[in-house]
Parts: C-alpha cells; structure tokens; sequence
C-alpha cells in the first residue's frame, strides 16, 4: 500500500520535477504572478466583497488545478511507455491510479468550491468531471483543439439556432428529472475512458507511442520556429519536407556552382532551419493559409465573421512572419555539431569577421522579414476588403502597425555574443513573445500619452537600434568565435 | 610514474599549460603534450576523462581557461585557411549534416579544400558500399561513420584527429578503416590521433600511445617500447617493494591500490625474472590502461 502511494506520489510530482530539470520553473512562476495580478484585478472590478473576492479565488484556483490536470495527462503519457507498460509490474496500474486520484480530487474541490459560491453542486461537478475528459482527451489527441479554434467563430451562430435551443430545454427537463442518474453515468464512463489512456505495451500501443513521440518532436521543433533535418516518409513528412524543399532547391543550385562565395555555402552548412529560403518559405506559407481563410470565410457561411476576423489574421501574418526571425538561439544550436566541422574549413572567416558575418546575416533576414510582413498584411487587408466592402475603412490598420513598429528593437537578438549564448530553453523560446508584448504596450503607450504617430515611433526605434549596433559592431571584434554556438557558454 | 615525453623533432601540435573548466569540474589541468610530425598516438582514458574536451581544444574548436594550442606552429583559435586545409576531424558522433546525401556532403566539403582526391573518395564510397544519393539520415551508424571518415581523409590532411572513429563499426569495418589509416600514415607521413576504447585496435596501428588522467597526459610512450618495459609483479608487498627498490623501477599502479602493482623499467636493458618471493609477468595494453587510468 505505501509502495503504491509513493509511486502515485512520484507521478503526480513528475510534471514539477520535469520542469525543474528543464529549467522551466521561471516559466511557471511568471504564469503564477500573472494569473494571481488578474484575479486580484478581476476581484477589484467586481466590487470587493468577500462573496466577488471568494468567487475570484475558486475561479482562479480552478484553473490552477485545470492547468495542473494538463501537465499531469501530458507527464502521464510519455511515462506509459510500452516497454515500460510490458515489463514493469504495476505500472499501468499505478499510472491509473494517479490519473483517478487527481480526477476524483479535482470533482471534491468542484463540489466543496460551487457548495461555497452557491452554485448547483451536482451539476457543476458533473459539468467539472466532463471537462476534465475532454481536456485530457484533446491532450491524447490534438486534432480536437482544430475543433475548439473554430468554436468561437460558429458557437454564437450555434448556440443561437433553434435546434440547439431545444436541445438545450430537453436536456435540462432530462437533467431535472434524473440528474443522479445523469451524474453517475457521466463519472462511470469518465473513469472507464481515464483508465483506458494508460495502454498496456501491446503492438497498437507500440505504434501510436511512436507516432505520438515524433509528432510531439514535430510541434517542439516547429514552435521554436525550426524545421526537421530529417522529415520522416509518407504523409507525416509532408509538412517538413515542403518547409525544407526550397533550401534543397537552393543547396543543389549552390553545389553546382563551385566558384560560389564560401559565405554562401557556410550558411547552406548551418541547416535548413537557420536558411534564409526557409524564412521565406514559411512566410508565404503563413500568407497562403490566412489568404485560404478569408476566402474560405467569404464564400461560406462564415461571411459575417470575416470583418471580426480580419484583424486577427492581419497580425497572425506579421507575428507568423517576424516571430521566427528571433529565434535564432535554437536554431543556430539545432546545427552547432556541425559548426565544428565549419569551423575547420578553409575560408571560413574567425572571430570578429564571423560574429559580424552572422549578425550581419540575421539583420538583413530580420529587416527583410519586417517588410514581406508589411507588404503581405497590407496585401490581405486589401484582398478581404475587396471582398467585403471595397470602400470601407482598413479594420486593423491601425493595431497592425502598431504591433509592426513594436517589433523594431527586437532586431537587437541578431547581435548578441553567440559564442556566450546558452542551450536553449522553453523560457528562452517565450522570450520574443513576452518582449513583444511588453514593447506592443509600450509604444501604445507613448502613442498615447504623446499624440506622436506610429511611424514617428518607429523611426525612434530604428535610430536606438542603430546606436545599439554601432556599439555591438566594436566589440564583436574582440569576442570569440560565433562558431559553433555557446562554445564559451 | 614517466612524465610527458618530450620529443626533439618539430612538433605538428604543441599544448602548454593548457586547462578548461566546466565551472567548478577541471576536466584539463595544466596539461602539456607535443606531437611531432608522422607519429600517431592512439589517446587513451576512462569515460569523462576529457578525451573529447583536449580533441576539440586541440582543434581551436573550445576556448582554454589558461594555457596555448599551436598547430603547424600557429595558434589553433587563428589558424589560417593554408593549415585549416591541412586538418582532418572525424568528430565522435557521426549523424552530421543529415539533411543531405552523401554525394552532396562530399560536393559541399569539396568546394571548401583545394586538394581533393576524389579517385580516393569514389573507391571507398564503392568500397564502403555507402549509396550516394541516400540521405545521411537513412543511412547506418556505421556507415555515417565511415562515410565521416571518408570525408576527413578526402583532402589528404597532414594531421588527421579521430574522436572515437570505430565505436560504430563492426570489426570488417574497423579493420577496413585500420588498413585505410595506415595506407594514409605510410603514404602521406600524416600526424594522427586518435581516441578508442579498443584496445586491440590501437595494438593494430598505434605507434604510441597516450593515456589521459587527472586531467593531464599521465603517460605517452610507443606501445612497443610500454609492452616490453612493464611487468606486473605479485609477493608479500615487503618483497615487492624491496624488489622495485632493487631493480629501480616505476611504479604505475597508484600508491595503496590493492592487489598486483605494475612496474616499468626505469632506462634500458631487459625486464628483471621471477624470483621466489616475487613472481614477474607479462602485462597487457588492458592492464596498463586499468592502471594508469584509475
């Protein structure tokens, strides 16, 4: 019995654990702050009584626990590893165990938090184990997320219709009726699904562990704004190999061309994913899909969301096309084995001539980013405006170029010392989101309390940036080699 | 214990003083090492003992805490296109540039070297059975090592760095690849270093050996001449010692380790016989190593 305990103990744990060995806690805590700032926010708005403060607390701590029933689903399936599964005596028993322990204590709290909000306590349990359920099924398998991304375009148009107005009336009437009925089928077929996540180690298992694992590699790689050296054969690899395929084009026009600048052929050497044919690739990528969606919204029923979608879209091109320009630290560390043997090469420049070769190379990628961003963003406007309204006012004119002109110092990644920068880390890969926000609100802010319009701003921006550069470009002389990256980390 | 043997003749590589740390952890201490022109060392240690951190600081490719790396008697942190050409690396992992085929790693290596012999290449990709046109993810850990290997002798380097080259190979391919590094140090008087584990590869083509412990060059002598100067000697330790005083020998097992110590003589002549209280044997290259490295 204290064995099984201690290894539920150990697994609900492991999220924490692998956190902290990924050096991931900074993350975690700044969502805390974040979380406990909005709460305290929210609570103040509402009025500051003690019921408004109480319900704030059970809220937040809900999504506490929902975000925490996340971590320990996605901790829960790596861990059910089928060699593991196959060999390990109790070890799907356990996994399963842990997993019905958190359910069944998540629903105590649902109960004890709805009791002390006076809400329906039945209900809002039964409503809590349910979600629970699609949470963790959505987590096994992605796909369902597509789902929720297109809830808030059709859920007002859903919900509204009559079909599901009755179907709502039906349902409470059932409920009303036979609600215990209702909640104990609602627990028994969630405790049958939890328990049938954890696999055994036959040879479906087998499959889908290896399928979920290179797909889980696939997501990893690509939110850090790179692509597979190795895209995997058949329908899986489709996606890596179109990213990949116009620096395969590229190296092949390079390689035949052996009088080629050994410059060219050192950035051929770092990979496709630090390639600039690959920036490019993605950004017309990025521009194909959102000119897809607003066709797709204007010959279909999802017309009248298209003006409410447009400025997403719009700012969805720019931050698709600049975001990945700043994540260099991954994908210069992706190809640093291979830097080594770069570094051997005759005609590969040393020290201050490289650390400038490099920064020099991710400016010109990042201005040139900058501008297809502005180009495609304005060229979607116009083509959704077409559509639409062809003399109605830009929707997102406005915001687009603010969050544009906000993005300016960002440039600044592309001179740091490669040679010092760190492996890279999830908290490293938030980085440019985090400092992006902060810079969107800041120049709202002196747009604001200035009246000084963007591009005033943004020509402010670009001269600090200068400054900056002016400053980095002496003293990247005397700093090692950027090759291969964070050698003297 | 012998200290760093100090050759006369012009060293291709020279280390002085060199030391890296991994913040609190000295991996290199100190360490001073040269390597003349020709001679290939075969550099031994135990997992962790820094073999690959003294390769790549030999090669410019880590910054040294303290101490200097010159190679063709320029530093290695500002070595120029003429003795970079000069160099062959054969990095301990293989899976190199895996989004290209073969043909297009030895095409690209090609546009960088002024010296290419590519009658070399194509005999060994033929030989090797490497495909050409696969890429270099799809291929084997074997053969991405050999074809590794293909790569850093295609230039015909004057000194040829091996980190762990046969660690993939079955022992076809690890005596397919010994034959080739010979054929290259015969023909081409090439400088090569090389790190194993295998002992009976390095008794195959090293002329001398290095072991690598503490963070310094414990021992570097030629294999032959290490073979047939130590012993290991078995008695009452009383009788041991009285015999390492009497014949002035060096002890290599460290002081106070239990069991058999191994001895060397100390300057020429002939190794001393058994005597009653204390018997002489024979040792191996794997004795040595478990000794020098512990």
């Amino acid at each position: 019995m204290n064995d099984t305990l201690f290894s539920i103990g150990r697994i609900l744990l492991g999220p924490w654990q692998l956190r902290r060995s990924q050096g991931g806690l900074w993350g975690l805590a700044l969502i805390a702050v974040l979380c406990t700032l909005t709460a305290a926010v929210i609570g103040y708005v509402s009025g500051g009584t003690s019921h408004a403060w109480l319900v704030v607390i059970v809220v937040v701590a809900g999504m506490w626990g929902l975000g925490g029933w996340a971590m320990l689903v996605l901790n829960v399936f790596p861990q059910n590893h089928p060699t593991f599964a196959r060999l390990v005596p109790h070890h799907a028993v356990r996994l399963r165990a842990t997993l019905l322990c958190a359910w069944g204590a998540l629903l105590v709290f649902a109960a004890a938090g709805s009791a002390a909000c006076g809400l329906p306590v039945l209900a809002c349990t039964t409503g809590v184990a349910a979600t629970l359920v699609v949470v963790a099924a959505a987590l096994r398998w992605p796909l369902l997320w597509m789902l929720g991304c297109f809830a808030p375009f059709v859920g007002q148009s859903f919900a509204q219709s009559t079909w599901v107005q009755e179907t709502l009336a039906a349902v409470a009437t059932i409920w009303t009726a036979w609600h215990w009925a209702i909640a104990g089928t609602m627990a028994a077929g969630s405790v049958a699904f939890l328990a049938a996540l954890v696999r055994q180690g036959d040879a479906r298992h087998v499959a889908s562990y290896r399928s979920r694992r290179n797909s889980d590699l696939r997501f990893s790689l690509r939110a850090a704004g790179m692509v597979s050296l190795t895209p995997p054969d058949g329908a899986a690899g489709i996606v890596a190999r179109a990213d990949g395929s116009a620096y395969h084009a590229w190296m092949r026009h390079v390689l035949a061309r052996p009088a080629s600048s050994p410059m060219v052929r050192v950035q051929l050497g770092l990979g496709p994913s630090a390639h600039w044919t690959t920036r490019a690739t993605g950004a017309l990528v990025t521009f194909g899909i959102c000119a897809v969606m607003v066709a797709l919204f204007r010959f279909t029923a999802l017309a009248p969301f298209l003006t409410g979608t447009l400025g997403g879209l719009s700012i969805g091109v720019v931050a698709g096309i600049i975001v990945p320009t700043m994540q260099s630290q991954a994908k210069l560390y992706q190809t640093r084995r291979e830097q080594a043997l770069l570094m051997l090469l005759p005609g590969v420049p040393r020290q201050g001539r490289l650390n400038r070769w490099l920064s020099g190379q991710l400016t010109l990628e990042f201005v040139a980013s900058w501008v297809a961003a502005l180009m495609l963003a304005s060229l979607l406007d116009a083509m959704a405006l077409a559509m639409v309204d062809p003399h109605a006012r830009p929707l997102v004119g406005d915001g687009r170029a603010m969050i544009q002109v906000a993005l300016i110092p960002l440039v600044a990644f592309s001179w740091r010392s490669w040679a010092r920068v760190s492996a890279p880390t999830a908290l490293n890969a938030m980085w440019p989101y985090l400092l992006g926000a902060v810079l969107t609100a800041a120049t709202w802010g002196v747009h604001r309390a200035t009246g000084l319009d963007y591009t005033g701003i943004g020509a402010v921006y670009v001269l600090l940036a200068l400054a900056w550069f002016a400053v980095r470009w002496r003293r990247m002389a005397n700093e090692p080699s950027a090759f291969p990256v964070g050698r003297v980390a | 214990m012998s200290s760093t043997r100090i050759d006369t003749g012009t060293p291709c590589v020279s280390l002085q003083g060199l030391r890296v740390a991994f913040g609190r952890q000295t991996v290199l201490d100190g360490l001073d090492w040269a390597l003349p022109v020709g001679q290939v060392v075969g550099l031994l240690g135990r997992n962790g003992a820094g073999k690959t951190t003294l390769i790549e600081t030999l090669l410019g490719l880590r910054d040294a805490d303290a101490g200097r790396v010159v190679l063709f008697g320029q530093s290695a942190l500002a070595l120029d296109d003429d003795a970079r050409a000069r160099i062959g690396y054969v990095p301990q992992r293989s899976d190199l540039f895996e989004w290209m085929t073969a043909d297009q790693l030895l095409a690209y290596f090609r546009s960088f070297y002024p010296r290419w012999n590519t009658a070399k290449v194509d005999g060994l990709l033929s030989r090797w059975d490497i495909a050409r046109d696969k890429p270099i993810a799809k291929l084997s850990g074997g053969q991405q090592q050999r074809l590794s290997i293909i790569r850093a002798l295609a230039h015909e380097p004057e000194l040829l760095v091996l980190d762990e080259p046969v660690s993939s190979l079955d022992p076809a391919g690890r005596r397919d690849f010994l034959r080739e590094l010979v054929d290259q140090v015969v023909d081409l008087r090439t400088t090569v270093v090389f790190s194993t584990h295998i002992l009976s590869d390095l008794e195959r083509v090293a002329l001398d050996v290095a072991f690598l412990s503490g963070g310094n060059i414990a021992l570097h002598a030629t294999l032959d001449d290490l073979l047939e100067s130590s012993v290991r000697l078995a008695g009452a330790p009383a009788d041991v010692q009285g015999f390492v005083s009497e014949h002035q020998l060096d002890a290599i097992t460290r002081q106070g380790a239990a069991g058999p110590i191994i001895v060397r003589r100390r300057g020429a002549g002939g190794v001393p016989a058994t005597t009653p209280a204390v018997t002489v044997e024979p040792v191996t290259l794997e004795d040595l190593f478990m000794a020098l490295t512990e």
